[in-house]
């Protein structure tokens, strides 16, 4: 485990949007050893000081998407040494896409990096994903759990209209592949709006909840 | 005497509307404010906080409910800043529209189509080009806080899927020196430019009614809630 020092720096660096000093001691800590899952803890956590700053309102949305590049940057950097720590097979399979209407994907993305640092294989529709597109590649190549992301208010009834489309092809007798709706404005009324299973504000919660469902999946 | 002034006064008053509304969207509403009509102005940075959104509303409405027989609330969904709101005194009412987008545009099919045509547009009004809260004036504050190569990439990446810059032409106001902001804007960041004629139906109906499908509208006692905003789901 990295020295508590060094993480208390990393937490603070980042926080303070201090790209430099943030990537280079995440290759340090790498090269030292440390357990690359430590260092996307550490960050997770600066992301939520970011959060409070913004909402406190000393941040501006450039400061959100800025700490979204670095944590972004320090997945890419960890993403080999997590290779070889989770080398085998994939955890699970996850269809990912931001919903029709809806063109916003940084969230996405790194949802999508997190998900591959922990061993997900991952398929990303891209952005204005049609309810049908989803459809199509669920029967095509059926996914462990489905993701749909947006961030704009137009995108929840595209959420509700994949989710139905998606549950009215469900084949009788066989169990609905999770449903899990991601964006940073998601509630619990808007989850039981879609209909969906699961609803996430933060990438890394995300990662969590596929590693439980998966977990469950494969459970004898 | 006094004292009989006063209840006469009051009773008056509780027939009157109260306009509370965000600062992008009142000024679309003052050039067509009935002169018996009041309001109120939140503050536009409110709407990155819809918790604090919620609080504040909720904190004009209580300030003001018993004076007024009906608070109509120039606001939609908007992140959801709306829903729980509560008037014990008085009614509430909100049109029933995502966000401010769909007031411009004079109703929310008109928004809804707007975002099927092109979802990746970033819409602008007087109100929005004036409070300066937007991916465009935040782009001056990084060149001057954090230098031009910094701005760039950090606009790059808010702009992200963006190809439209529009401005929504309400009618309401000379458009000269908005058009000519918003032309420079669109050129600089890559986006093309286009304007969307706006209409002021919605915001009569908010001003002066009738409250039809087209708005929630809460009794005293009531709350607004998240399912008022789709009706037919």
């Amino acid at each position: 485990m990295a020295d508590k020092r060094s993480r208390k720096a990393l937490i603070a660096h980042l926080s303070d949007l201090d790209e430099t000093y943030v990537l280079n001691a995440v290759r340090q800590l790498l090269d030292e050893g440390q357990d690359p899952l430590d260092i996307i803890e550490d960050c997770e956590h600066a992301m939520r000081l970011v959060g409070e700053r913004y909402e406190k309102r000393e941040y501006y949305l450039s400061a959100l998407i800025m700490a979204g590049e670095i944590f972004r940057e320090v997945m890419m950097i960890s993403q080999p040494s997590m290779e070889q720590r989770l080398s085998g097979n994939a955890s699970g399979k996850i269809l990912l896409g931001t919903v029709q209407g809806d063109i916003h994907d940084i969230g996405k993305d790194i949802a999508q990096l997190a998900l591959r640092c922990y061993g997900f294989a991952v398929e990303d529709l891209g952005i204005d994903v049609p309810p049908q597109k989803f459809l199509e590649h669920v029967q095509n190549n059926p996914p462990d759990i489905i993701g749909l992301s947006g961030l704009v208010t137009v995108a929840y009834e595209s959420m509700q209209e994949t989710t139905r489309l998606l549950r009215g092809h469900n084949k009788p007798g066989q169990a609905a592949i999770p449903i899990i709706i991601g964006g940073s404005t998601l509630s619990e009324e808007i989850c039981r709006f879609v209909g969906a299973d699961f609803w996430v504000t933060d990438a890394m919660e995300g990662v969590r909840i596929c590693q439980h469902i998966v977990q469950n999946i494969n459970r004898p | 005497m006094s004292a009989h002034c006063a209840k006469y006064k009051s009773s008056i008053i509780k027939t009157r509307k109260l306009v509370i509304a965000c600062a992008t969207v009142i000024e679309e509403m003052l050039p067509l404010m009935p002169s018996d009509v009041e309001h109120r102005i939140l503050d536009f940075g409110l709407h990155t906080n819809p918790s604090k959104l919620r609080q504040a509303l909720q904190d004009a409405i209580d300030a003001s409910c018993s004076q007024f027989e009906t608070i109509i609330l120039g606001y939609g969904l908007c992140s959801q800043g709306v829903i729980g709101l509560h008037a014990t005194g008085c009614t509430l009412v909100v049109p029933r529209v995502d966000d401010c987008i769909a007031i411009f545009l004079g109703s929310s099919s008109a928004h809804r189509h707007q975002s099927r045509f092109e979802p990746g547009t970033y819409y602008l009004t007087k109100g929005w080009i004036e409070v300066g809260d937007s991916p465009f004036s935040e782009y001056e504050r990084m060149v001057a806080s954090r230098g031009q190569k910094h701005a760039d990439r950090i606009t790059r990446l808010m702009l992200n899927n963006y190809r439209r810059l529009a401005l929504i032409n309400t009618g309401q106001y000379a458009l000269e020196y908005y058009r000519d902001y918003a032309q420079r804007t669109a050129k600089q960041f890559g986006l093309k430019y286009e304007e969307i004629e706006g209409s002021t139906t919605l915001v009569k109906k908010m001003l002066n009614g009738p409250w039809d499908d087209g708005f929630i509208v809460v009794k005293p006692g009531y709350s607004i809630r998240f399912e008022d905003f789709y009706p037919n789901s």
